[in-house]
């Protein structure tokens, strides 16, 4: 049987075998006060308000509880549980995220694959292979929040600190987390540890909050401005009838713009350069390996400003001309896209001024003009390399 | 396989098998519609699938060598309606190194450099898809410079040289200022208003040595229970030159030969090849018009997918029913008339252009095919104005024999030249001769009956022109005045 620790780690793996995005400190903190909640069942420490007591010092067979136990153990000072979840989650010299998985790669649960996304960048994944337990995770949480009777005190720990994680719409419906609410109340403060867990959470996110929020709401700002700038070129585009070529013999912009075909080639190839690079963006954060380089909302801002980058070079390239044929699938397939781009990028930047105006928008409606950008992308590979070959073939 | 790539795979299936097809249509066969960048110009809409006429270079050639492969293709079908323009700007010209400073400003050498296919927001008139004053690149400076050249030109701006009536870029045949000087004096309305070769062909004695009869016929005897097409041909000029029923039904067939081999080489209905075998001149003057250009020998044939197939060994391997979706689709040799870009009647839509359309094939009417048989078709103010103007009444006059030949003027008269050759006068069948620039008609047509100022004006005045001359033309071309000047000076 899985332990509470390795239960809440696996729940955090989404399909891919990559981690759902939880602040790091989180993540060690359930991790810890689900590593000692699992000493105590085994009755290797006891807790009280005051301080927390190791009572068998033995291994336990268990990486990433005997790193702890023996942390503790080595530690003459008399702590309180919140102040031993606070010390090891922010020790560096234990790597709980990484003992954690080392736990569940033995298990036999999950297994360790590392990748070379586009053969350079390595990425390290851990994709699930025994989904019984991960299945049996969910039932035990989902049993534990909708029964009224008394809990096992590891069931309760598990679903209480999935809550903290914010793990339960992983396994229950928001009707149904919002009916139980009174019992999850109830399971929090069964358990010591649990309780102290979700203080320590709730105070790192406080912290956490105030840092990102100011920085967040700035880079929504631009996110906004920048979609809707977008939106209205993109529509515009549409619209408005195309701009002129001044009937005047003689070297003028225009003229170059959109007749000189070594012009056009750099514009074109310009906007595929500035398309792939947007692609490369998402798919390099959907695989978490841009985050060392930035937070998540400012490579956002960078794909939206690079999604404006591309109307302007698309208006280099055409001039608000739709073209013919296969030419005009492809210019309305591109358009549409980015309507849909401008769309997901006005949703997010203003999410807060929705909630102002009195309209809630949840994370699935929010995706929804995200996947009709995407859905509308599908075709403009095929299309895109088509125009080209017409291009240098006729 | 997750979901998501079972998702992703389905999807680079389904783009490859799109860029395959696409690829297929370019290099294999297949209806190339779809891949066309923009709308054909007016000139050469009826051949826009036969890309390979004028997209000649090989697949993957540089871009010079598409080009120039390109460029050639112009040549091949109208070299010779610009040397008989008699060129004011030909390509040889170009060519000499000494003209090299040129070759930045305007590149005289490339037919692409002024027209350019698939571009219709530029395309101008005469598929000209630069802007209309490009006679500045080459004659605003230096020893070429007009305003210097010529004192008339002191003040003249480069946006009318082509736009008012006084030059044209190849054929300045009736524009030229030795020509201008020697016709400025003519009256509006020549002494004598007679289509000169008009006059001589419809004047001319037809002999009756080998005129035919009805009862001279050949032809099977259940041929002839329908008398209507029996009596059309005896009063026409096939009967009169002695052309027997067999000469087209039964070609081949000597006149001796019995009713057995007669009946068994007698077709109904004759192709157009049997009006080509004899009317060589009208069939191939017929090609390099708009009626019939889509017969043009230089227009490239669609793909054969059995052939493009074998080069790839591919020919036993690929079904039928795929070879048959990759075949070019089999453009009709005949343009249809709901396939025109020009007004036209309704009814007229279903026609197929042949020698049958205008010509009756007994009746061989060639007062019908001048007037009637154009006008059943085209429905523009031009042509809705004809028969109301004076041209119309000379025409009525002549064809009702209460004036001599030649004095009338029907739709063939002008756009349909005579032309005379060792003797023998016969019709253009290509309307191009006189159509764009309208000034290619002043000389083989106008001059005929009218002086060339008044023509100058009449072709001048679009107006006038919907109104098919019914009028003055309220337009003045002062290139005359000009060239009248320069003499002086």
């Amino acid at each position: 049987m899985l332990t509470i620790a390795e239960s809440i780690l696996l729940l955090l793996e989404d399909e891919d075998g990559i981690f759902i995005p939880t602040q790091s400190d989180t993540v060690n903190s359930v991790l810890v006060g689900a590593v000692l909640i699992d000493l105590a069942l085994m009755d290797r420490i006891d807790t009280d308000l005051e301080q927390l007591i190791v009572l068998d010092d033995a291994p336990t067979g268990n990486v990433l509880m005997d790193a702890i136990l023996s942390e503790i153990t080595a530690n003459s000072q008399t702590l309180d549980t919140l102040c031993w979840i606070e010390r090891l989650s922010s020790d560096q010299s234990i790597c709980i995220q990484e003992l954690a998985l080392t736990g569940l790669v033995q298990s036999g649960v999950i297994e360790q694959q590392d990748t070379k996304f586009l053969w350079h960048i390595r990425s390290r994944t851990y994709p699930t292979i025994d989904f019984d337990s991960k299945d049996k995770i969910k039932q035990r949480i989902r049993d534990v929040v909708l029964a009224d009777d008394v809990p096992l005190l590891e069931d309760a720990a598990t679903a209480c600190l999935a809550d903290a994680c914010g793990l339960l719409p992983e396994v229950l419906s928001d009707a149904e987390i919002k009916m139980r609410r009174a019992r999850l109340q109830i399971l929090r403060k069964l358990d010591l540890i649990g309780r102290e867990v979700i203080n320590r959470i709730a105070a790192i996110e406080r912290k956490a909050i105030m840092a990102t929020r100011m920085q967040t709401a700035r880079l929504q700002k631009w996110a906004l401005v920048l979609s809707l700038i977008g939106a209205l070129v993109a529509v515009a585009t549409l619209l408005i009838p195309r701009v002129p070529i001044p009937d005047h013999f003689g070297p003028n912009l225009y003229e170059r713009l959109w007749n000189d075909s070594i012009w056009q080639q750099w514009s074109g190839y310009l906007l595929i350069a500035f398309s792939l690079i947007g692609f490369l963006i998402v798919i390099l954060l959907k695989k978490r390996l841009l985050t060392r380089w930035g937070n998540y909302s400012a490579w956002q801002l960078a794909h939206v400003g690079l999604g404006m980058f591309c109307i302007f070079i698309l208006f280099i390239h055409t001039g608000f001309r739709l073209g013919d044929n296969l030419n005009a699938l492809l210019m309305v397939c591109y358009l549409v896209s980015l309507i849909f781009g401008t769309l997901t990028g006005i949703l997010i930047g203003g999410v807060a001024r929705l909630r102002k105006w009195g309209i809630g928008l949840t994370r699935k409606m929010r995706l929804v003009p995200a996947r009709l950008h995407i859905t509308v992308l599908l075709p403009l590979p095929a299309l895109l390399i088509a125009h080209v070959l017409i291009v240098y073939l006729y | 396989m997750s979901k998501k790539s079972w998702f992703w795979g389905i999807w680079l299936f389904l783009s490859l098998i799109a860029i395959l097809t696409v690829v297929t249509w370019m290099t294999i066969g297949g209806n190339r519609q779809l891949l066309l960048v923009g709308q054909t110009t007016d000139a050469h809409h009826q051949i826009e699938l036969a890309c390979e006429t004028c997209h000649a270079a090989p697949i993957f050639a540089n871009a010079n060598t598409a080009v120039k492969a390109m460029n050639k293709t112009c040549r091949n079908c109208h070299d010779d309606e610009l040397e008989k323009a008699d060129d004011s700007h030909p390509r040889k010209k170009f060519r000499s190194p000494r003209m090299a400073a040129y070759w930045e400003k305007l590149d005289a050498r490339l037919c692409t450099s002024c027209h350019i296919e698939h571009r219709p927001e530029i395309t101008r008139e005469s598929a000209v898809t630069v802007a209309m004053n490009f006679c500045i690149a080459c004659h605003s400076e230096g020893d070429q410079d007009v305003r210097v050249i010529r004192a008339s030109h002191v003040e003249a701006t480069f946006d009318t040289c082509a736009s008012a009536g006084c030059h044209n870029y190849h054929d300045n045949r009736a524009l030229y200022s030795d020509f201008l000087v020697k016709h400025a004096k003519g009256a509006w309305l020549t002494k004598n208003p007679v289509h000169k070769l008009s006059a001589e062909l419809h004047g001319r004695e037809i002999s009756t040595e080998a005129k035919l009869t009805p009862n001279d016929v050949i032809a099977p005897q259940n041929s002839l229970t329908n008398r209507i097409p029996l009596n059309e041909w005896a009063v026409s000029g096939h009967a009169d030159s002695g052309i027997n029923c067999i000469h087209c039904h039964a070609p081949g067939v000597v006149e001796t030969a019995g009713q057995i081999e007669i009946e068994k080489n007698w077709t109904e209905k004759p192709t157009t090849q049997v009006c080509t075998d004899c009317h060589k001149n009208e069939a191939k003057t017929f090609q390099y018009g708009r009626h019939g250009m889509r017969q043009h020998l230089k227009i490239s044939n669609p793909r054969n997918i059995d052939q493009q197939l074998n080069k790839l060994g591919l020919e036993n391997v690929i079904p039928q029913s795929l070879k048959t979706w990759l075949s070019d689709p089999n453009v009709p040799w005949h343009m249809t008339v709901a396939e025109s870009r020009l007004p036209m009647h309704s009814q007229a839509t279903e026609r197929k252009l042949d020698c049958g359309t205008c010509h009756s094939p007994h009746r061989v009417d060639v007062e019908y095919a001048a007037v009637d048989a154009c006008l059943s078709c085209h429905n523009d103010l031009h042509s809705q104005a004809y028969q109301a103007s004076s041209h119309n009444k000379l025409w009525q006059a002549e064809t009702a024999g209460e004036a001599p030949p030649g004095t009338g003027v029907s739709c063939a008269t002008c756009h349909m030249s005579k032309v005379k050759r060792r003797g023998k006068i016969t019709t253009s069948h290509n309307q191009n001769d006189t159509l764009r620039p309208n000034e290619k008609m002043i000389r083989p047509v106008c001059l005929d009956c009218h002086g060339l100022e008044f023509s100058l004006n009449s072709l001048a005045d679009d107006d006038l022109v919907n109104r098919n001359f019914l009028g003055k033309p309220s337009h003045s071309v002062d290139s005359i005045k000009w060239a009248l000047q320069s003499e002086d000076e």
